[in-house]
């Protein structure tokens, strides 16, 4: 009920009480004071019938008197008027008081007056009688002995009545005096209540208003100190209560800023450490390529030492490892290279799925959901297979004991609503790959830190901490979007968004090629500013039978060709970024000569950075430091058998 | 001892035979009118010392006795009103009125010091009504400027039971008032607009009496047994006239019809008084009813034909006026007229 509805109901209820003790008040007054009044009438009414009936009789007994005393006959004639006079009108009076008698004290009086009456009547007809028939001395014997007596008494009966009547005036009032102290304190009682109804009302009234604002105050004060959980108890339907309701979502919109605030510093957080971790992966990658490729030639001319032969297999072994490394910095800070293809999500579910039996235990069910006509995503299925391995491994690890692992697409839509709460998603239609395990879940603090590079929660040792933090960056650089829904105990989910890409799928063509490296005799023009790398490269592929011409950047490489007339150039194989001139312009411009020539890039920088350099277009062959000697020959291979 | 009861015996068979066996046995019963009763009274007892005939009479008003007679229950009815054309219907049979004397409605009232006060008839009719509520009212001064007069309330006292004295003075204020004529009318029983009842005459007197400023209408022989104040009435003849029996006799002077049925209120008499009226015994003209013997009729008769000669000398001393010749002429007439059985009662 609304504040003003509410008051203008309690005011008014408030007047009702008052009213109706005015009224009730005034009700019990009236009835007292008619009753007094009536009583006081009615009373009034039988002394003066009383005392009618005794001035009667007091005419009639006079008029008797006169009659025996007198010889006048004219007198006497009147005196009977007198009499019967006297008789109607004590007759009129009894009957009066009659109907007005109603106790039984009264009536006795009344039954006796009214006997003595009939004698007395009787006995004055005896003894006019007696006058007129001359006997006069029996008549006054007859007045003096027996009506004087009985005339005496009429008087007594009288007095007695108006004595008595006089008597009930004042029981009238004391009965009325009764009542109105009676009613003064039901008058009293009843007003103490209205009164007490009225305050408590006000009291009920004002706590209703004021409640909700003090608890709204507690509430705005509590957020003030850093409590941001909202009110989850219902709110009343007046002001306050919008008032509190309006509070309550402000506080919700800032948890939601709060949320997005934190997705940001955890976005740029990663977004710094992938930039450093890029930085270092390149120099490392430049390294390694070197490492790798030394050895692996070293290991060529070992020629039965043993002991030698092992120790360079161990740096061999150190630095594939190195390697794998750098590749997963690269793969979260985004740098590495992405061969895209329109891949069917579905597809490339059904060609892992006998991998991933292999990676999880017995004592996990996978189960794989593929949805009805999922939309295409553009994507680098190898990485997209780098992603789904590593997120199933996560999943089995976070599930020792057991469980259930669910890998399902969707189609989904992003809408406004969605992207409000989710930190640079934009509305769209998308593919959602949904990974999730009944596993032992993540608290809020680990989830924030899920996808930084080497945190991990495994024991030493069994984890690099790269897992997921490869899959935030493949999944990112892809122009996706991952995020986490995890609950302690219960399990955890990634789901993945990819932008929906029209078009008929590519064939997948699994990174592990099979065919064998054939002897060569090709020329290849190796452009490569890093020393120890070009060494490596052109004795790699010598070692394979190709002719290789080196420079160290590419005016080198151009004088190179004018200076030996290079007629034929079966390959280019530059790094991209390189002083003077870069990888592109250099094919450009042997390009233009040389319309046949093939090109193969190579750099330790990722894809930002050779794609600022024009390089990145759909068929450009490109190969990602550090390469092995086997990964070198097969990619040039590749490009010059395209 | 069995002679004693023999005696007895016979005496019982003779009451229980029920026939009188002689005058003095006999009674007459009547009921009605209070206004003449102090006179009946006088002359039934006189008439018993005489003829040793009980005639007991009940004066319960006009109305009551014609009820009672109507039931056949009484000899004879005392009314002041002749019969109503519905009530001569319940009757069903012939009645005769018979005028026994000239009586006056006098207005009485108690002031104090009691001045006499004179009244136009339509002051009268204005009191009556309740349009003129005190004593100290212009209307009642301007007649009577020589009096101070109170300014207290007037008290109306009027009749509680049907009455023939109401009856002559409503229809004396329906000859004089249209208003009462409209708002009231004539008749033995009315719807009074205010004021304090009584029953019968001596009632209404001995109310006046003890309520001061009341004023009330009685037959004249009350007024002056209880010394009452009278007021003067002026008459059609604008003369303020007191009432008495000069004034009530000179009322009746005017030619009656055959059954006496005369309104003699408002008289054109230059001297008479405006509020007379005849009073009549009412009997039935055949006797023989509700099981009556010829000896009661004849009874009767007698006494009727009684009190139109030798009981007239009762009602000066009264202050009743005697029938004048014609009335007596008329009566003896109607008295002729009454059968038993069809047979003339009277020679």
């Amino acid at each position: 009920m609304k504040i003003g509805t509410r008051l203008t109901l309690g005011l008014s209820l408030i007047i009702l009480f008052m009213l109706i003790l005015i009224c009730s008040g005034l009700a019990g007054m009236r009835k007292i004071n008619d009753r007094l009044e009536h009583g006081l009438t009615l009373q009034n009414t039988k002394i003066w019938q009383a005392n009618v009936i005794r001035d009667a009789a007091h005419t009639m007994d006079k008029a008797v008197l006169t009659i025996i005393s007198t010889p006048d006959v004219q007198v006497r004639l009147f005196e009977k008027v007198k009499i019967i006079t006297a008789g109607a009108t004590i007759g009129n009076a009894l009957e009066k008081l009659e109907s007005l008698e109603q106790t039984s004290k009264g009536k006795t009086l009344l039954l006796e007056a009214k006997r003595l009456l009939s004698l007395g009547k009787k006995n004055n007809e005896n003894i006019i009688e007696a006058v007129l028939n001359n006997r006069l001395k029996e008549a006054i014997d007859f007045y003096v002995v027996t009506q004087r007596p009985k005339a005496i008494q009429l008087h007594q009966i009288c007095t007695e009545l108006v004595t008595y009547e006089k008597e009930q005036i004042d029981q009238s009032y004391r009965e009325a005096i009764h009542i109105y102290q009676r009613t003064r304190t039901a008058f009293l009682v009843i007003g103490l209540t209205a009164t007490l109804c009225a305050i408590l009302l006000i009291v009920f009234l004002t706590r209703s208003i004021t409640s909700p604002l003090a608890r709204g105050v507690r509430f705005v004060n509590r957020v003030a100190e850093g409590d941001y959980s909202p009110l989850e108890e219902e709110f009343s339907r007046d002001e306050a209560g919008v008032l509190l309701q309006a509070l309550n979502h402000m506080v919700k919109k800032i948890n939601e800023i709060k949320s997005l605030e934190q997705q940001l510093v955890q976005a740029q957080k990663l977004e710094n450490v992938g930039r450093l971790a890029g930085g270092i992966a390149h120099d490392f990658n430049n390294l390694l390529t070197v490492i790798g490729g030394f050895s692996d030639l070293a290991l060529r001319k070992v020629n039965g030492n043993e002991s030698l032969k092992h120790n360079i297999l161990e740096i061999q072994k150190a630095s594939e490892r190195a390697g794998n490394l750098t590749r997963q910095l690269l793969a979260f800070s985004r740098r590495q290279v992405l061969e895209m293809k329109i891949v069917d999500l579905n597809l490339l579910l059904k060609d892992l799925e006998k991998m991933l039996g292999r990676v999880i235990r017995e004592n996990i069910e996978i189960k794989i959901i593929p949805a009805m006509d999922l939309g295409k995503v553009w994507v680098d299925p190898g990485q997209m297979e780098q992603v789904i391995l590593n997120l199933v491994v996560n999943a089995r690890d976070a599930m020792p004991s057991g469980g259930r692992l669910i890998i399902e697409t969707t189609n989904a839509e992003v809408d406004e609503f969605f992207c409000q709460n989710h930190l640079g998603a934009v509305p769209g239609q998308y593919v959602r790959l949904t990974v999730s395990d009944t596993g032992i879940g993540m608290s809020a603090e680990i989830k924030e830190q899920a996808f930084e590079p080497f945190f991990t929660t495994k024991e030493k040792g069994k984890g690099t901490g790269l897992g997921l933090s490869t899959v935030y960056g493949i999944v990112k650089q892809s122009g996706g979007y991952i995020w986490v829904d995890s609950e302690e105990g219960c399990g955890t989910s990634f789901n993945i968004y990819f932008p929906r890409r029209e078009g008929q799928a590519d064939a997948l063509t699994l990174t592990e090629e099979t065919r064998a490296l054939q002897l060569r005799n090709e020329t290849i023009l190796l452009v490569e500013d890093e020393s120890l790398v070009r060494t490596l490269t052109s004795t790699i592929l010598r070692g394979h039978g190709y002719q290789v011409y080196e420079a160290s950047d590419g005016l080198e490489a151009l004088q190179l060709v004018q200076k030996n007339k290079l007629k034929f150039i079966h390959l280019l194989l530059t790094d991209v970024i390189m002083p003077k001139m870069s990888g592109k312009e250099l094919a450009e411009r042997l390009i233009s000569r040389h319309p046949d020539l093939r090109v193969l890039y190579t750099s330790g920088y990722t894809n930002e950075v050779i794609a600022r350099h024009g390089i990145l277009e759909d068929n450009t062959a490109f190969l990602q430091k550090p390469f092995t000697p086997k990964s070198l020959a097969r990619k040039v291979q590749e490009v010059l058998d395209q | 001892m069995i002679r004693k009861i023999g005696l007895w015996l016979v005496i019982a068979l003779m009451v229980f035979d029920g026939r009188p066996s002689s005058g003095n046995s006999m009674e007459l019963t009547g009921a009605g009118a209070t206004f003449p009763y102090p006179l009946y009274n006088e002359m039934f007892s006189s008439y018993r010392r005489q003829f040793g005939l009980l005639v007991h009479y009940k004066a319960l008003g006009s109305s009551e006795g014609i009820g009672r007679i109507l039931k056949k229950e009484i000899d004879f009815a005392a009314s002041d009103a002749f019969l109503t054309e519905p009530e001569r219907k319940m009757a069903r049979e012939a009645v005769v009125h018979i005028p026994t004397c000239l009586g006056a409605v006098v207005i009485i009232y108690n002031l104090p010091s009691n001045p006499p006060l004179r009244f136009t008839p339509d002051l009268l009719a204005d009191i009556f009504l309740g349009k003129i509520q005190k004593w100290s009212d212009p209307r009642i001064t301007a007649v009577n400027q020589r009096q101070s007069l109170p300014d207290m309330p007037i008290t109306l006292v009027h009749r509680k039971d049907g009455s023939g004295t109401t009856f002559i003075l409503s229809e004396y204020l329906s000859k004089v008032s249209k208003e009462w004529r409209e708002k009231v009318g004539t008749g033995k029983l009315l719807k009074w607009p205010i004021g304090q009842s009584a029953k019968h005459n001596p009632g209404v007197a001995g109310l006046v009496q003890q309520i001061s400023g009341a004023i009330g209408y009685v037959e004249l022989t009350y007024a002056l047994g209880n010394d009452l104040t009278m007021g003067e009435i002026r008459n059609k003849s604008g003369r303020y006239i007191r009432p008495g029996v000069e004034s009530v006799t000179l009322a009746a002077q005017t030619a009656l019809p055959a059954d006496t049925g005369i309104s003699l209120t408002d008289t054109p008499a230059l001297e008479g008084y405006p509020l007379t009226s005849f009073t009549w015994l009412i009997v039935y003209r055949e006797q023989n009813y509700n099981g009556r013997w010829r000896e009661q009729a004849e009874e009767l008769v007698k006494l009727l034909w009684w009190i139109i000669h030798e009981g007239q000398r009762y009602t000066k001393p009264l202050q009743y006026a005697p029938l004048p010749d014609e009335a007596v002429q008329k009566a003896e007439a109607l008295i002729k007229t009454i059968t038993y059985k069809g047979h003339k009662l009277w020679p």
